[in-house]
């Protein structure tokens, strides 16, 4: 009786561990992205959408949002990413509820030539939802720094022409508006979902 | 007429120097693609695989195309989570081995387009060797490899 009822409780014992680790949050390690614990918080900035209506600090709030920061002149590594982040996007998809939780952003960090007309040609081609975003340079700027994300303009061709140096990460911004993790280049749209969702169990 | 995904190169022997000199370019060219860019982009990257069969290492000096003003070699390099992009003087392809033009790393960076291009166009892109010779591709414009 004694050992029946030893093997009872162990065997619930088991059974309440076993779902302690299936409903467990996921460990910092098992996600490949940088994670700031706490997020940190960002103050205020005053950009345009692609639509030419304004984008600030508040339009970061109520949803998950993907920052990658580039330029429309970029051939090689923004297109990349644009890419990749859209195929992120089809594959966050398959749950619908999360999916309604998640913006793109694409920022310019090269405001002279994208103006908000060409983000509209350029940024919804890669996926009809994604949001361009640019602005005055000086209120890139005050995003950009306190992003850490790096931007310089390298002249080409005698100074005809420019290419911009830019950082290459993903940023993923909590729907309180503040820079919850970052993502390390070269990206995979696998890997970026994969983190994602643990980085939503973490809340 | 070349089917728009046929990926082979045709090799253009453009060296006035003779058989001599083309035997030792034997460059080929497979999985050649540009990357499609939405409508008013005026710069371009394409991509392939360049082999070389032959003995002596080849080096590709330039590209042009009669659909652009201007192309150049590029390679782009992320280090510590900055990219940078900058023009190559050649790309070497090695005696017996292979280069690829991929993604974030090496590529054609096709400038100034002559007409509107859109996905599934084909681009004619022809590379200058520095044995002499020549060699002349089509790439399509496509989303992804
Ligand atoms: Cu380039």
């Amino acid at each position: 009786m004694l050992i029946v009822t030893a093997v009872l409780f162990s065997l619930a014992a088991g059974a309440w561990l076993g779902n302690q680790v299936l409903n467990r949050k996921p460990a910092l390690d098992e996600i490949s992205a940088t994670v700031l614990d706490p997020p940190k918080a960002v103050s205020d900035f005053r950009l345009t959408n692609h639509r030419d209506e304004p984008f600030t600090l508040d339009s970061l709030k109520g949803k998950w949002s993907f920052l990658f920061f580039g330029y429309t002149h970029c051939p090689d590594i923004c297109p990349t990413t644009l890419h990749t982040l859209a195929q992120m996007d089809r594959i966050l998809a398959a749950d619908p509820d999360a999916h309604a939780n998640v913006q793109v952003v694409f920022v310019s960090i090269d405001p002279r030539r994208d103006t908000a007309q060409q983000l509209g040609k350029y940024v919804p081609y890669f996926n009809k939802a994604f949001i361009g975003v640019t602005g005055p340079e000086d209120e890139i700027n005050r995003l950009t720094k306190q992003l850490g994300i790096l931007h310089v303009r390298v002249e080409q061709n005698q100074g005809q022409d420019y290419l911009v140096d830019h950082s290459a990460s993903v940023l993923l911004f909590s729907p309180q508006g503040a820079l919850r993790a970052l993502f390390g280049a070269p990206h995979a749209a696998q890997r970026l979902a994969a983190d994602f969702k643990k980085i939503g169990q973490l809340e | 007429m070349m089917h728009k995904y046929c990926l082979l190169a045709i090799v253009w022997l453009v060296s006035a120097t003779g058989a001599a000199q083309t035997q030792t370019s034997v460059l080929r060219v497979t999985d050649a693609w540009i990357r499609a860019a939405p409508p008013g982009v005026g710069v371009l990257a394409g991509y392939m695989t360049m082999e070389n069969s032959g003995a002596v290492d080849v080096k590709v000096t330039a590209a042009e195309s009669p659909q652009f003003g201007m192309i150049e070699l590029h390679r782009t390099v992320i280090e510590d989570d900055v990219a940078r992009m900058r023009k190559q003087a050649y790309f070497l392809v090695p005696a017996g081995g292979k280069l690829m033009l991929a993604p974030n790393d090496r590529h054609l960076m096709l400038m100034m387009p002559n007409v509107p291009l859109q996905h599934g166009d084909d681009v004619t892109v022809v590379l200058t060797l520095d044995n002499g010779a020549s060699l002349e591709i089509s790439a399509p414009l496509r989303l992804i490899r």
